[in-house]
């Protein structure tokens, strides 16, 4: 079942930008990377002290097919990765999007960016 | 007075295509034509050609209309669409199997997107169909008898569609 974002409060910190680890800093809501750049243990983060991603939801469209998975935790889910790395992938672009981030002092946020496209580029 | 001269030639060459780039409701001169060249943007990734079939044309409120597009094993595809803003959000493309007509990719599944990337693994014909949402006399007439006349202002407008393709990358070594 896809989170919901809806009863979260929203996160505007201007230092709230998402980022992928392997040095790619996604700082819009379209994106363009290598699909080599993406890494199998590649971690979703937000750049708000003291906040952790907990959930986020990945969809994927290619022709004729449709995936979504819910990923618990920050670390891409191997399900998440194969869909996207094998060498057979004909998955083109991806979005990032209901994610939840619990705060230090334990609430739940979304961050200002409601979802991400990341295309690839190969 | 050179300067101002200056001024006054670089401020209209500034504003000029702002101008010729709006809505002018005036399809008298095929307005429409090329509009998928005009106004689509093309893919940032430079491999990316844009093929011939792409194509644009006048649409009215409550339209639906459809493209053939052959496409190719082998090669990755981004389809996107621009319109003239008379026409709303909401314009649903899909892609349909020409031969199964089983639809294979509904961008009202995607929030609406104006723009699909994908890989082909399997050569065949598709169709690209465009839904423009909304009602216009042409689209409730039955007949010609009962079409009366036909808000240019805000019932129609210019839809393209833009194809571009490149050659599928190796993934991986």
């Amino acid at each position: 079942m896809a989170l919901s974002a809806q009863n979260t409060e929203r996160c505007y910190d201007e230092s709230d930008t998402l980022l992928i680890v392997g040095g790619q800093l996604i700082d819009n809501d379209h994106f363009m990377i290598d699909r080599n750049l993406l890494l199998k243990n590649d971690t979703v983060f937000v750049n708000l002290a003291g906040a952790k991603v907990e959930s986020f939801v990945f969809s994927a469209f290619a022709l004729g097919q449709k995936v979504t998975l819910t990923n618990t935790g920050n670390v891409l889910s191997e399900e998440f990765v194969e869909h996207l790395l094998n060498k057979e992938s004909i998955f083109k672009f991806f979005y990032l999007k209901d994610i939840i981030l619990r705060t230090s002092d334990g609430r739940k946020v979304s961050p200002s960016t409601r979802s991400i496209k990341i295309t690839f580029t190969n | 007075m050179n300067g101002k001269l200056l001024k006054v030639i670089l401020l209209i060459a500034i504003v000029s295509p702002i101008f010729a780039n709006a809505q002018t409701h005036d399809y008298s001169m095929r307005r429409c034509w090329g509009y998928h060249k005009d106004s689509c943007q093309v893919s940032k990734n430079i491999y990316y050609r844009v093929v011939d079939n792409s194509r644009s044309a006048l649409f009215v409120k409550g339209q639906t209309s459809r493209i053939s597009v052959p496409i190719y094993n082998g090669r990755d595809y981004r389809i996107s669409f621009c319109h003239d803003q008379v026409l709303g959000e909401g314009i649903i493309m899909r892609l349909i199997d020409a031969e199964t007509e089983s639809t294979l990719y509904d961008n009202s599944e995607d929030g609406f997107a104006s723009e699909f990337e994908f890989t082909v693994t399997q050569s065949r014909e598709i169709y690209v169909e465009i839904s423009v949402p909304g009602t216009s006399r042409y689209s409730e007439a039955q007949d010609d008898a009962d079409l009366i006349f036909v808000r240019k202002d805000t019932e129609m407008g210019c839809i393209g569609i833009l194809v571009e393709h490149m050659i599928t990358p190796v993934k991986g070594f």
